[in-house]
């Protein structure tokens, strides 16, 4: 089963998205802030990564997705970003124009229902599998 | 009194122009009154002096007006110096005229009552007063030195006979009136200038105190809205949490539960989700608010359009309502900040499509205006009663007709009225209770 990497600093949240997530039989790990993310995901290679934005600085789930991204061992792994900063102002989040800043796959917003999450999930998986 | 001089400096310099004018007025008056004079009245005057006095009034206010094109840039700090002088040549050309035109048996002497005035209010209170004292000295001296005969008298032929400038009562009490007239007329207008002056300058230094304390009324306005915001961040992260939290086990993710938990659960959702909205709602007006610049950038419309309609479509899911853009293909791109204008379009489509039953139909009309573009948004939706019709751009502000019904927060269309005012634009509303709502706004191209 695929293996999904949840970084995010609410560890209610991670617990949420795992319950969710482990009920469709994804093998999920976790980690609390951008750093210990980014070393799990070079010991453990996940399938698909679902990565913050605002976890100990405003912006340190996109810094961590640069890093993701400019990794020849990672950059293949596609990346869902958690938002909470609100759908109309402040950061810009449309994968379609940004996607030359923002190098990840596609945006879900927090509070996210399980089940969204889960079939954004799946569609990244199947798009990442062509 | 530093100020005042350049308060008055300030004025010299708009009106040194009007002066040069005035001169050209002058000159031309002269001109007729002297036609006037030898042709209607059958006076004789000797022309060449006279004409010789205009020439020069001529050659100098073409000097000054070249003076004034030329320096028009630093005019301000010379203006009080080149009004005086001018002052001084005016006062000189005129006794220069009366003396040719029969000295103190010449009734237009009384003329430089008028010069005396417009001295007066636009030199500082000195140079009023050299002035005038110039004027009642050189006609003095005419008056005593013809008298003298050490000066030859030049009469207006024809109009007085007898030589009245070898009379000494009326040179004296010609000379008295006039001199008494020019000086008390000097300080009488010294006087209200002065007044109006410090006036002026009072209420000008006023004006700028209310305008520093309205700039730190709107930094403290800032400031409030950036602890809002900070708050209100605060606040919808763990809100945030709770509702993730609460999904999982709602949606049997954590195992199954009974109808009543479920219901209860449900119940719970329905709150804090509402609490979560209205967080938002402030966490935005706060952001908007407190941004002290606008991110402008050259926006195409119809884009903003598509995309905020992507986004607000999902409240009216499932109603059947029918939808309309109407934007056309040569509508100019307009300057703005792209996040503010697309929470308008999305703030006001939601509305419309909140407030509107199965089968309606909302539209979105974009049209070019004067040096701009106008914008509107409508629905056959529940519309807004008249009664609160005044109030509904206000903050906090919910209808009588959805308050109970519809969940809300009141922010919305206060921040979307705030954002086009910002954008230098305007928005009204029209509506019918019951059958529906247009909201319309203009924003300028340009900011």
């Amino acid at each position: 089963m695929p293996k999904v990497l949840l970084i995010d600093d609410d560890i209610d949240v991670v617990e949420a998205m795992k319950i969710a997530l482990e009920s469709k039989g994804y093998q999920v790990i976790t980690a609390n802030d951008g750093d210990s993310g980014y070393e799990k995901a070079f010991e453990e290679t996940p399938d698909l990564i679902i990565l913050d934005v605002v976890m100990k600085t405003k912006d340190e789930g996109f810094q961590t997705s640069y890093k993701l991204k400019s990794s020849p061992h990672l950059s293949k792994i596609p990346i869902l970003m958690l938002t909470s900063v609100g759908r109309e102002t402040g950061f810009r989040f449309n994968p379609e124009t940004d996607e030359e800043y923002l190098p990840v796959d596609d945006f879900v917003e927090k509070p996210v229902r399980p089940k969204e999450l889960i079939h954004k999930v799946e569609q990244l998986l199947k798009k990442a599998k062509k | 009194m530093n100020s005042l001089l350049s308060l008055r400096s300030e004025e010299l310099a708009d009106r040194l122009k009007w002066l040069i004018h005035l001169r050209w007025t002058t000159i031309a008056f002269i001109i007729i009154a002297y036609l006037t004079a030898t042709l209607v009245f059958d006076l004789i005057i000797e022309p060449i002096p006279l004409f010789i006095i205009i020439i020069v009034i001529a050659a100098y206010n073409a000097l000054f007006y070249l003076y004034v094109k030329l320096k028009s840039d630093n005019i301000k700090e010379m203006a009080g110096d080149v009004a005086f002088i001018q002052s001084i040549l005016d006062i000189a050309a005129l006794a220069l005229f009366i003396y040719f035109t029969g000295g103190l048996e010449n009734p237009f002497i009384f003329y430089f009552i008028f010069h005396t005035i417009i001295t007066s209010i636009l030199l500082p209170k000195e140079r009023g007063v050299i002035q005038a004292f110039l004027i009642c000295i050189l006609i003095g001296l005419i008056g005593l030195l013809e008298y003298k005969g050490l000066i030859a008298h030049h009469p207006i032929g024809g109009f007085i006979t007898g030589g009245l400038y070898k009379n000494l009562t009326y040179v004296f009490v010609v000379y008295f009136t006039f001199a008494s007239t020019i000086l008390i007329s000097t300080f009488i207008t010294i006087s209200i200038s002065e007044r109006l002056s410090r006036k002026e300058l009072e209420l000008k230094r006023v004006s700028r105190e209310l305008e520093g304390a309205n700039l730190k009324l709107i930094e403290k306005d800032r400031l409030k809205s950036e602890y809002v915001m900070m708050v209100a961040h605060d606040i919808k992260s763990p809100i945030s949490s709770i509702v993730s939290m609460i999904d999982v086990v709602l949606e049997g993710f954590a195992g199954s539960m009974d109808d009543k938990i479920k219901d209860l659960l449900s119940r719970i959702r329905q709150k804090i989700v509402a609490v979560h909205n209205y967080v938002s709602d402030l966490l935005n007006i706060s952001r908007i608010r407190s941004s002290k610049v606008l991110n402008l950038e050259r926006l195409r419309i119809r884009g903003l359009i598509d995309e905020a309609m992507d986004f607000s479509s999902a409240k009216g899911e499932g109603k059947g309502i029918e939808v309309k853009i109407d934007c056309p293909d040569d509508i100019p791109l307009v300057t703005a900040d792209r996040e503010q204008i697309r929470y308008v379009f999305i703030n006001l489509l939601e509305n419309a499509f909140k407030y509107t039953a199965q089968g309606g139909r909302v539209w979105v009309k974009v049209k070019s205006a004067d040096d701009g573009i106008e914008a509107e948004v409508g629905d056959t939706g529940i519309g807004i009663p008249q009664e609160d019709m005044p109030k509904i751009f206000t903050e906090f502000f919910r209808g009588g007709n959805v308050k109970d019904s519809t969940k809300g927060t009141g922010l919305g269309l206060a921040l979307v009225k705030y954002i086009i005012e910002r954008h230098n634009g305007k928005i009204w509303v029209t509506s019918e209770a019951g059958k529906g709502s247009v909201f319309m706004f203009v924003l300028p191209i340009e900011q």
